[in-house]
């Protein structure tokens, strides 16, 4: 142990925390403590008493040490002065409830919804991985090709890159998350889980909360050591926290593990967002997943996590993975040519669910910014106009020998706390909505958590922009009403500053006009989403049938070999067919959309020469006889798999559009032959295009193969009904029974459901920004309205002048509202420049609709015309109702 | 200046000093107080004219090259506070004043 961290800690505190100390006070302050703290020091090193405990103490002393400093401020009085203002700030503002109110639920809006996003961004991605310790130094790892960045790992791989020393590199683990079924007293159930490298743990510094955790002598034997490790909310809702649970044995997937231990609390696993079970070492592969992965270099299924060094930067570390990677595509030339490998930061992972809200959030958290921009517009007119009506008393307050540092700390003190307490109520709203967020999710069949809400980050958060907002707010008016110049006009005259309104107003009006321009700004965006939403929902995803269920099986632990499970879904497929309103029925190893998992793999394709660097690949799924019929996806060309396409029959595969045009350009596919793996297949049929992952999604090359032929363990059944499809859940889960009782129906959902998932971060997106951009027309409105109606009154006279020249209400209202109605138009063509710059940042996001949508456009500018005109003219209709005599009149 | 006025932590930081602990760190090891309440209970014991400070030599700090660290001493006022509040504060352990011509028997005996 060594006492130099602690002194330079102690110290650093120190000093820091002398600027607390009055400036008189400060010089011998700082030397007695670091005289203090220096000694200390040194009589422990030389009495060899350093340890954790006196190390800690030191810490602690000067912890101390903020304590005196802030004792001195408070007993110097500027600490009783900020007390006395704050006090005053308040007694000022409750004077004025009715203001007070608006203001901070104003504000509340602003600081709000960047809580809100804030909160989101911080629970997804600011803490990937929970319960990691030093997190800052994990980084994800990914091969690359030249088209892609987010290939899987494979093992031999990994063993490599592990096992090479990497300069900056700390340590390099893997994982794989799948479902698993376990083995329950009444039957299976499904747990989700994760295949860890032995270092995985010892890596991310997770602790246990009962037992053990895996090491590196966990996953040493190969299929031989099968030993578990439960998360901590797995354990607490399974088990119910039960500690005799380790050392007892868990049937998963058909095997019995031996639980050896229970993470800590908070870890949920190694993907953001998603809550698993159970972590069994890479070793137990074969129980986890099908085919013997651990051998097959050019088998990638495992996400990689690398550890930098302490002090190490991430391009030290990628540079020397350059080299590794160079080395492995010398050395095993047929798996590894033209790839690399490649770091992110956990935050911008390419894969999972990271890769699919980063954009999300980076669009939300961009335009609550805006929107709190406009909420800060909106408060500066506000209190502007506050200022201005509050001349004669901040007047009175600097003959009475307040200097001008006083009234701006007077008025910032205000504003400040108006922003606070607004950031309070911000920092509820984005309690709440940890829920709404989840509320948001639809049912997924992966156990997706965000823990989204009050963390001690989202207070910081909404504090620090309270203040930052608060201070701001203030500054500007308290500079404005505490010119020397306005000093003594205000007392002279009586009335609330008659001078010139129209020039003190121009700021205000310059306020307005940022307002509308935002506001539009946030409405077209929020258009273009909800237009887009619309779009998505009418586009074809390559796929007619509505009406019917999907549900998951899996045939392994169940006891089936190959040949078994054939017959299986051969039986099943019948037995399913012949229910009362079932229409079709197959089985697939997976639908169209859906997204979060995908699988393509490298092919040959026979007189196909593919360019230097090309990559020859698609994606693919392994179908059941009768799957394009029960999902109405047509085949354009050729024929269906039939019973006859069985293992001894030729092996044949049916393609999609864009592959047999990729490929087979100009001529027929049909025929043609395409190696997969170790074997060709006859190209017998061509199927419509469809949007495999997500509904925005670019045509890709895809292959269906036969389960005859192609075997797979883990498929969904597929059920299209004549009627309403929840009907035919249970004669389905029956019928699944009685063919045998051990198999579980997982994840049931309805088409329509599986559907809608890939629409809820549209709707999400939409939705939110619908209610930003709502929220931001009427903060304009209220403002422009704010702005005429004091306009008015400032110009009582001249209005009353004008009416007994003989102006008619209906010009004097033609007046008001034309002269509003012109800083609504000069916003607005402001906004639609800034609105046509700041969407093309979320062009991508878009699709089915251009950025410059007119819809959206015009739309926005006539809504937010209507919401001006009406804005302008309540104030309008009271200038033409004035009596011109009493006008005349008034002072 | 009566003890009435005075906490029992400011008391004990007072005690510690009669006792012969001068230094800031050393007083709170004494007292078992934190340092964020002897600190600021120093300075104002200072203020009030029970305690004086004062700063190490220079000279002989440099030679042994560390910085100058302020001390603490009881003056004649304190040592009569400490005195009269001794009597009250009956669990602090005997300390002697003889120096500043009190004698006596503190703290008073416990009763029986």
């Amino acid at each position: 142990m060594n006492i130099d961290r602690p002194r330079r800690t102690a110290l650093w505190i120190v000093d820091h925390a002398a600027w607390l100390v009055p400036g008189a006070e400060r010089r011998r302050w700082l030397a007695q403590w670091r005289a203090d703290i220096w000694h200390r020091c040194a009589v422990l090193e030389r009495k060899q008493l350093v340890s954790r405990r006196t190390a800690r103490a030191i810490v602690g002393r000067a912890g101390g040490a903020v304590w005196h400093a802030a004792w001195l401020r408070y007993r110097s009085g500027d600490l009783q002065m900020l007390i006395h203002d704050l006090r005053d700030a308040i007694r000022s503002l409750k004077g004025r409830p009715g203001f007070t109110a608006v203001a901070v639920l104003t504000l509340a809006l602003g600081i709000g919804a960047n809580s809100v996003i804030f909160s989101w961004i911080e629970a997804t991605l600011l803490t990937p991985i929970p319960g990691a310790v030093n997190a800052g130094s994990l980084t994800a790892l990914h091969f690359t090709t030249a088209t892609r960045n987010d290939l899987s790992l494979s093992y031999p791989n990994y063993v490599d890159i592990r096992d090479a020393a990497v300069p900056g590199v700390a340590d390099v683990a893997v994982f794989g998350a799948g479902a698993l079924s376990l083995r329950t007293t009444d039957g299976t159930e499904r747990v989700w889980g994760e295949v860890v490298s032995g270092n995985m743990f010892p890596m991310l510094g997770v602790g246990a909360a009962a037992g053990r955790l895996l090491t590196p002598d966990d996953d040493r034997v190969p299929d031989g050591h099968p030993v578990v490790v439960l998360s901590h909310g797995f354990w607490q809702r399974r088990f119910a926290g039960r500690a005799g649970i380790i050392g007892e044995s868990l049937t998963l997937n058909g095997r019995d593990f031996t639980v050896i231990g229970v993470t800590a609390r908070g870890f949920q696993g190694t993907q953001p967002m998603i809550a698993l079970d159970v972590f069994l070492p890479v070793a137990m592969q074969k129980s986890f997943i099908a085919g013997d992965r651990l051998t097959q270099r050019g088998s990638g299924w495992l996400q990689g996590l690398v550890r930098l060094k302490p002090d190490a930067s991430m391009a030290e570390a990628q540079a020397g993975l350059d080299v590794v990677a160079r080395r492995l595509a010398t050395e095993y030339p047929a798996e590894n040519t033209g790839r690399g490998l490649r770091l992110f930061e956990l935050w911008r992972t390419p894969s999972g669910g990271t890769g699919m809200l980063l954009p999300v959030m980076a669009v939300l958290g961009g335009l609550v910014a805006l929107l709190l921009a406009l909420v800060c517009a909106n408060m500066a007119g506000l209190l502007l106009a506050r200022a201005n009506g509050r001349q004669r008393e901040l007047a009175v307050r600097r003959s009475l020998g307040a200097g001008r540092l006083q009234v701006v700390r007077l008025l910032m003190t205000e504003s400040i706390v108006l922003a606070l307490a607004a950031g309070v109520i911000g920092a509820f709203i984005a309690r709440w909505s940890g829920d709404l967020l989840n509320a948001f999710l639809p049912p997924l069949p992966i156990p997706v958590i965000i823990d989204a809400g009050l963390s001690t980050q989202v207070l910081a958060f909404a504090t620090a922009v309270s203040l930052v907002v608060g201070a701001m707010l203030g500054l500007f008016p308290g500079l404005q009403a505490s010119k020397a110049a306005d000093l003594a006009s205000p007392l002279k005259d009586g009335s609330s500053g008659n001078s010139a309104p129209w020039r003190r107003g121009r700021l205000r009006q310059g306020l307005i006009v940022v307002q509308v321009a935002l506001a539009l700004v946030l409405l077209v965006s929020a258009g273009l989403f909800i237009r887009a939403l619309g779009a998505a929902r009418t586009l074809d995803p390559g796929f007619q049938a509505r009406n019917g269920i999907v549900g998951a099986i899996d045939v392994t632990p169940a006891g089936y070999d190959e040949a078994g499970g054939r017959q299986l879904f051969m039986r099943l497929t019948e037995a399913l067919r012949a229910l009362p309103g079932v229409e079709a029925a197959a089985v697939g190893q997976r639908l169209p959309l859906t997204s979060l998992e995908s699988s393509d793999r490298g092919v040959e394709v026979e007189g196909y020469l593919p360019a230097t660097g090309e990559e020859v690949g698609a994606f693919y799924a392994t179908v059941g006889v009768g799957y394009f019929d029960t999902l109405r996806m047509p085949l354009v060309e050729g024929r269906d798999f039939t019973p006859r396409d069985d293992a001894d029959a030729t092996p044949v595969i049916v393609i999609n559009e864009t592959m047999a045009r990729r490929y087979w350009a100009g001529r027929s596919s049909l025929g043609g032959r395409v190696k997969v793996g170790d074997r060709w297949l006859e190209v017998i049929g061509v199927a419509k295009d469809s949007k495999y992952g997500s509904i925005s999604e670019s045509p890709r090359s895809f292959m269906y193969l036969p389960v005859a032929q192609s075997w797979r363990a883990a498929m969904r059944i597929i059920v299209r009904t004549a009627g309403p499809p929840e009907a035919i859940i249970a004669p389905v889960r029956e019928t699944l029974q009685r063919l045998d009782p051990n198999l579980p129906l997982f994840d049931v959902q309805t088409l329509d459901e599986h559907i809608a998932f890939s629409f809820f971060v549209f709707e999400m997106v939409a939705t939110l920004l619908g209610i930003f951009g709502a929220t931001a027309g009427l903060l304009a409105a209220l403002g422009l309205y704010g702005v005429m109606a004091q306009s008015v009154i400032l110009r009582t006279r001249e209005i009353g002048v004008r009416i007994s020249l003989g102006a008619t209400s209906g010009q004097v209202r033609q007046m008001i509202v034309g002269q509003g109605l012109v800083l609504a138009v000069v916003g607005l063509a402001l906004g639609v420049l800034i609105a046509l710059g700041v969407t093309r940042l979320f062009a991508s996001q878009l699709m089915g609709v251009s950025v410059y949508d007119p819809v959206s456009y015009i739309v926005t500018v006539v809504l937010l015309t209507a919401t001006a005109v009406l804005a302008c003219y309540l104030p309008a209709r009271r200038a033409a109702r004035l009596d011109p005599v009493r006008a005349l009149r008034m002072e | 200046m009566g003890s009435d006025s005075l906490s029992f932590g400011t008391v004990a930081v007072l005690h510690a000093v009669a006792a012969g602990y001068q230094f800031g760190f050393d007083i709170v090891d004494a007292t078992g107080l934190t340092a964020g309440s002897v600190y600021p209970s120093l300075d104002r014991l200072e203020d009030l004219g029970l305690l004086r400070s004062s700063w190490e030599d220079a000279g002989s700090a440099q030679s042994e090259k560390r910085p100058a660290r302020r001390y603490f001493a009881l003056t004649g006022l304190g040592a009569r506070t400490l005195a009269e509040a001794l009597a009250k504060h009956k669990t602090l352990r005997p300390v002697s004043l003889k120096a500043f011509g009190i004698p006596g028997l503190w703290p008073a005996r416990r009763r029986a």
